[in-house]
Parts: C-alpha cells; sequence; structure tokens
C-alpha cells in the first residue's frame, strides 16, 4: 500500500467527493467531524486513535454507499482483467 | 582483482550483463562490491533489512563457474538485486517490515525468488519497507521496524512507501535492481520519489505464493529499476502462471520490442487539468515538458477523465475487510499492539470491525469501476498522468495531514487506486525535477500490455536522461 493521504483521501489520491458535497449527502456524517479529532490533534489517547481510525472506514463506506448501484451488479469476482 | 568503478552501481542490466560476459569482472568480484556497499550505505538510506552476503558469494562463485565453462543464460545472470521484506527468501528472516514478526522464517522461497534463482541472478539482500506493506494506514515514514526509508537525493526526505527500501537501494545504487509489491502505489510512489523506473504488472501475471498477502485481490509484485528495458528483462523472468496462487492469472509475459505498433496507432490520454492544478507549482514545469516529448513522437493524443467514482473509499474498504480477515488472529492477539505506528495499530484494529456488508458493497462497485476503465481504454491505449502530484514528503512529516494542491475535475489524478481496483498495469518514469527532488509520470495500460508501456517507456528514455541522473550518495 502506498503513502496515505488525507482522511478522506483512503490510499493515494483524492476521492471525487468534496467535503462540501459530502456534507449535502450525509447528514449522519455532516454531524461529526470529517477531520476526526484523534487524527488532527497529537499526541492522542490509544482510544481516541481507534475511534478515529473506525471513524475513517465508516465514513469511506458512507461515501460508498452514495454510487448508485444497480440490484443486478454482483461483487467483483474477477480480479484478473479482461484484455 | 578488477576495479569496480561507481559506473557500474548505476548501470543498467544489459550493461553490466554485456561487462560480465567480457570478462571485464568477474560475478563475484561484483557481487563482493555490491554487497560491501548494500552493507556500508544501507543503513544509511534505512533501505537495508538483511544482508544475504555467504549465499550471495555462494551463487556469484556458481555463475563464475557457468561462465567459465561458455554456459550463459539469460540477461540476468549474475545481476545483483534486493527483495523488499515480505517476500520470502528460504531459512532467512523474513519481517514483513514489523517487530511482531522479526524472527519469522519460512522454509520455501518465493516463487519469484525461484524464477530469478533459476535465472542466475544475484539475491544480495532484504529490503526495509513500511510494517505489513502500510495495512491499516499508517502516519509516520518510520513506521517500520527499520526506521524510515530515506530519499537517496536527501536524506531528510523519505524514499515512498510501502517499498521504501526498494526505491532507496535503486535509487543510491545499492542494487541493481530490486522488487516490490504494490496494493496501491506502493510500487509507484517510491519509485516516483526516489526517481527509479518501477512497472506494475497486470493483477495475476506475477504469482505472489511465498509473499505477504495484505489483500488477496489487490496485491502485485513487480520490477523497480533503471530504465524500462530493465524492468521488461526482469518482469520476463518472474512472470508466468503458478497453480499455487489463486490470482494467478495463468499468463507468461515475453518482452519483445522488436513487435512494437507505430506511434500513430496509439492513443495516449491525458487529462490537462492533472498538469494545470493536480501538480504541485513546483513540479509543473516538469511534468508538462514530460508531456511534450510524449507528444513529440506522433502518438495520437486524446483528452480523457476518469469516469466519477469514489476510488480512494472503494479501496480502502475492500483493503480493510481483506486484511482485517488475513491479520484478523494477530490482531486479536494484541500482538498488533507492538507495531510502530499508532496510527497504523488503531487502522488495523478497525480493521476488523468492518461490516460484511461495506465490503461487498465495495467490491459490486468495484465491478462498475473495472466496466467504466475498460471501457475508457477501448478509447485510449494507454493513460498518461505524474504518478504523484509532488515530491517526497520530508521524513518529519505527518502523512495523514497532507492536502496538496486540487483540481476543478477529477482528471487522471485518482489514477493510483482506479488502476490498482482495475487491475491493470502502469510504469512510471523519471520526469525531471522540483526542489530539487524526482518526480514522475506514468503511464497506464491495458491488462497485459505490458510490452505496449515499455514501448513508449524506452522512446521517452532514449530521448530524455532523467532515469541516469544519479544523486550524491557518494559525495
Amino acid at each position: 500500500m502506498g503513502r496515505p493521504c488525507a482522511v478522506l483521501s483512503a490510499y493515494n489520491g483524492p476521492m471525487n467527493v468534496s467535503r462540501r458535497k459530502l456534507l449535502q449527502v450525509l447528514p449522519v456524517a455532516a454531524a461529526v467531524p470529517l477531520v476526526p479529532e484523534a487524527v488532527a490533534q497529537a499526541p492522542v489517547a490509544a482510544d481516541a486513535e481507534l475511534e478515529g481510525a473506525r471513524q475513517y472506514l465508516r465514513i469511506g463506506a458512507q461515501v460508498v454507499r452514495q454510487v448508485q448501484l444497480p440490484m443486478t451488479t454482483e461483487p467483483a469476482t474477477r480480479f484478473v482483467p479482461r484484455n | 582483482m578488477a576495479d569496480i568503478s561507481n559506473d557500474i552501481f548505476f548501470a543498467s542490466i544489459s550493461e553490466i550483463s554485456a561487462k560480465l560476459r567480457a570478462k571485464e569482472f568477474s560475478c563475484l568480484e561484483l557481487t563482493r562490491a555490491f554487497c560491501d556497499r548494500f552493507e556500508r550505505l544501507g543503513p544509511r538510506y534505512g533501505a537495508l533489512a538483511l544482508s544475504l552476503r555467504e549465499q550471495a558469494l555462494r551463487q556469484a562463485r556458481d555463475v563464475d563457474s557457468e561462465l567459465k565453462r561458455g554456459r550463459t543464460r539469460g540477461p540476468l545472470q549474475g545481476i545483483p538485486y534486493g527483495v523488499k521484506d515480505l517476500i520470502a527468501v528460504k531459512d532467512q528472516p523474513t519481517t514483513w517490515g514489523a517487530r511482531p514478526f522479526a524472527g519469522q522464517v519460512f522454509k520455501d522461497d518465493a516463487r519469484v525468488i525461484e524464477k530469478l534463482n533459476a535465472a542466475r541472478a544475484i539475491l544480495i539482500g532484504k529490503l526495509s519497507m513500511i510494517s505489513l506493506a502500510g495495512g491499516g494506514n499508517y502516519r509516520s515514514p518510520a513506521a517500520s521496524m527499520t526506521g524510515a526509508g530515506r530519499n537517496p537525493w536527501d536524506r531528510d526526505r523519505w524514499s515512498g512507501g510501502s517499498s521504501s527500501g526498494s526505491g532507496a537501494a535503486v535509487g543510491a545504487g545499492l542494487t541493481t535492481f530490486a522488487l516490490g509489491s504494490e496494493t496501491s502505489g506502493s510500487i509507484l510512489t517510491p519509485s516516483a520519489f526516489c526517481g527509479v523506473t518501477g512497472l506494475r504488472p497486470t493483477y495475476g501475471l506475477v504469482s505472489r505464493r511465498g509473499a505477504m498477502a495484505l489483500s488477496w485481490t489487490l496485491d502485485k509484485i513487480g520490477p523497480m529499476c533503471r530504465s524500462a528495458e530493465d524492468c521488461a528483462l526482469v518482469l520476463d523472468e518472474i512472470a508466468g502462471p503458478d497453480g499455487a496462487d489463486p490470482g494467478s492469472a495463468g499468463k507468461n509475459f515475453s518482452y519483445t520490442p522488436k513487435l512494437s505498433r507505430k506511434p500513430q496507432e496509439i492513443t495516449i490520454g491525458y487529462a490537462p487539468v492533472d498538469f494545470d492544478e493536480w501538480a504541485e507549482p513546483s513540479a509543473r514545469a516538469a511534468f508538462k515538458t514530460a508531456l511534450e516529448v510524449i507528444k513529440g513522437f506522433g502518438f495520437r493524443m486524446k483528452e480523457v477523465r476518469l469516469p466519477e467514482f469514489p476510488y480512494g473509499a472503494v479501496l480502502g474498504t475492500i483493503l480493510a475487510g481483506e486484511a482485517g480477515s488475513i491479520f484478523e488472529d494477530f490482531i486479536r492477539s494484541g500482538s498488533v499492539d507492538l507495531l510502530h505506528d499508532a496510527r497504523q495499530i488503531a487502522g488495523m484494529k478497525s480493521y476488523v470491525d468492518l461490516p460484511a456488508i461495506d465490503y461487498l458493497r465495495a467490491m459490486r462497485v468495484r465491478s462498475l469501476i473495472q466496466q467504466a476503465i475498460y471501457d475508457l481504454l477501448l478509447d485510449a491505449n494507454v493513460l498518461l498522468t505524474p504518478t504523484r502530484m509532488g515530491v517526497a514528503d520530508k521524513v518529519t512529516d505527518r502523512l495523514d495531514q497532507s492536502n496538496g494542491p486540487q483540481g476543478s475535475s477529477l482528471g487522471l489524478s485518482t489514477m493510483i487506486p482506479a488502476g490498482n481496483l482495475a487491475g491493470l498495469p502502469a510504469l512510471s518514469l523519471p520526469c525531471g525535477f522540483a526542489d530539487g527532488l524526482p518526480v514522475a509520470i506514468s503511464l497506464v495500460g491495458r491488462a497485459f500490455y505490458e510490452n505496449q508501456l515499455v514501448q513508449i517507456g524506452n522512446m521517452y528514455q532514449k530521448a530524455t536522461d532523467w532515469h541516469r541522473r544519479r544523486p550524491p550518495v557518494d559525495a
């Protein structure tokens, strides 16, 4: 895994959802800081660090949920790409 | 005894191979010189995980014996190399860059080691890496058992991750080539930061048997070298089917430079916004010059952009699900607390809480992404973008707080997670400097079209000399 990026930009790249847009579509997420306190401040207690990491995952999953997904779409089970 | 000059440490595979066969020096002399240098300078760049001097010297004597009998093999015969310390070498420690695994020893070589042994390449050592290839995410470049990987161009800068030692070792002339691995950027990023050429193969082209798994559906092993041609020569040896790797594509790779297509028959897609807005201001001139050089070859150029998907979040969720499962026992046992980076410890722990429905949702979105990028590559054979938008971070930087420039549209700025989700090959080429540090462009191609990427890379590297620049390592 490459260099990590900012909180909402997991793994090497900015996501295509702006924070403003995220606030518009995610009222639940809007209630919590998009840059969790556990990440923004140092030093942090292990519990706060863990909560920050969980929050990071939750926000990522919320962003994934915004993608319109036809019911017929199956998970990618073919990882060797076509050519 | 032959004098091994500094030039040899920065020579290409073909150049060293020619000198070995011309008997300008023996393989033993060459290997001894590289081992000395690796042991002397490796720690200075945080690149040395383990020296394998004794076994390397044995291998070198065997090669000399072969050459004496006139038995020549492929181009890697007698070439010194190193491997990221997540690749198993029989009966030697394989630490995965992490203290809890410091005593781990495997009974068998990884498949790529078997293949390179058969090619008579000389393994001189294991190379440092970010702990567990960065799984869980990490805050500090020093998230490794061996400390921060330091950049050969400026030791106060990071060599990149997670193949930190591989980038630093090739960049500093400690090995002629190295193997790295990539789940999302771990070959391309250190290659770009250290000014070396890196090739991420198509998913499934290179067997991962004997390598640490971080994500079954994303992990790839690939070469980091001095040139595109060197990458092709190494890939030629390590690629191939392996029934013991469930992700194996069952395909081989043969380097075929003579079967190249004319530039006029190849369409290269690029996004101006990458060069004008996403790139850090100090790097824009280098990237734009590289784009002009590529245009000058006569390729058909087309403006493109990635389809709108949250690539980073999709990849992060998939990685969390798979790494959480792979390392579940390690995490639940509490051994995870022995890692070096508090953010990484917390990140790994959070993985085991990921709901299955979130993982599956991400994998369903991945299906859409795979199709969308496949469609994009029907319009353009190759995509061109800066590998990283700027230069290497300082080793004291917090990696989870960096926010560089942004663009008004996506362009190809998220090509690293997008390309990895789609399993596509990529080639990173040094293209200049910004603030005294290397920057690079990447070519991303259709699945199993590595030869096409190497063809363009060869053209670029014949027209430029960025890949031949040497850092002030010996000053």
